[in-house]
């Protein structure tokens, strides 16, 4: 695997992790499965908010992720990735009907943030491999 | 008159130049992402109020369009074609600002989506701007900074613009060849 893709597969999962720990210790006292969340960035406009479970989700997600992209196991990275669409699916669901339950505590922006996880968590694992002699050496052009 | 960079007194200025190089370099490769991961944010902002079927929010701020119009063909728009149909356009702007916040973030086919994001900001300043409170330099700036990201190809550093597109420029496909041009 190109060590460019796997550098962001790990930040990918990084951050995602980094917001699952946030949200699970500001989490704290919340209902676990929403509706109400923490919210990330709340005086620039909130992103969120996240549930504590969808805390978890992240956590766990985030892990396997890290995981795969570590050990080079690009299963693991693509279950991951279809993890953070199947709970993006979820909070507009669950968001478009009367937001009773919200188990991820979403809105719009959480769904994005689940998307954007994993659309890139996706990209980069089913990416047709590029084994050009200027790839891996390539800066943008 | 000389052209050569000025240095410190008894300093080579090669050297000094050398290092303000290295960090103008630097400086102009990763400004652009910056703005580009700010404007994402800006986005998933936008995404979190666009609250489905109902849309209650967007219909508040699109009336001022027609109440308190800025382009009178916009008004005609608004209030013909896109309020009485609301539940329909209301998904097509929150996937369009969630699919901002989404790729511009990634900074994958961020070119083109700078261009979606100059069009909405164009759409927002066209319905709001009339409206009690706006401040009409936060359009003006926020599109300013869609045409910076595009002009600078913002997703080629730090963002997966940078990563795939060297493969996009030799693909013979038609998906690679509109990725390279997106990106």
């Amino acid at each position: 695997m190109d060590a460019r893709v796997t550098r962001a597969q790990q930040v990918i999962a990084g951050v995602a992790l980094l917001v699952g720990i946030y949200v699970l210790l500001r989490g704290l006292g919340m209902p676990f499965a929403g509706p109400e969340g923490v919210s990330l960035l709340p005086r620039a406009g909130p992103v969120g908010p996240f549930s504590p479970l969808a805390g978890v989700v992240t956590i766990v997600l985030a892990l396997a992720a890290l995981a795969g992209a570590l050990a080079s196991a690009r299963a693991l990275v693509v279950l991951a990735g279809a993890g953070f669409l199947a709970a993006a699916a979820l909070v507009l669901v669950q968001w478009f009907g009367k937001n009773d339950p919200n188990w991820l505590g979403g809105s719009g922006s959480t769904m994005a943030f689940f998307g954007a996880a994993g659309i890139g968590l996706l990209v980069l694992a089913l990416a047709p491999a590029d084994d050009s002699p200027t790839y891996a050496s390539s800066r943008g052009s | 008159m000389s052209a050569a960079p000025a240095g410190p007194a008894g300093s080579a200025p090669g050297a000094y130049g050398g290092g303000t190089e290295a960090l103008d370099e630097r400086i102009s490769r990763w400004v652009p992402p910056i703005l580009r991961v700010v404007l994402a944010i800006v986005w998933f902002q936008g995404a979190s109020w666009k609250k489905p079927p109902e849309f209650a929010g967007l219909q508040f701020f699109t009336e001022f369009g027609v109440t308190k119009p800025v382009l009178a063909p916009w008004a005609w728009l608004l209030e013909n074609i896109i309020l009485p149909n609301l539940s329909l356009f209301g998904w097509g702007v929150l996937f369009a600002e969630a699919g901002l916040a989404v790729f511009l973030l990634l900074g994958l086919a961020t070119r083109f989506w700078a261009l979606v994001g100059m069009g909405q900001t164009l759409a927002i300043a066209l319905s709001a701007l009339n409206a009690p409170h706006e401040w009409v330099w936060s359009y003006l700036l926020m599109f300013l900074m869609h045409l910076a990201i595009f002009a600078t190809a913002a997703g080629r550093t730090g963002g997966l613009d940078g990563i795939f597109r060297p493969m996009w420029l030799r693909s013979r496909s038609l998906l690679g060849r509109a990725l390279a041009l997106a990106s």
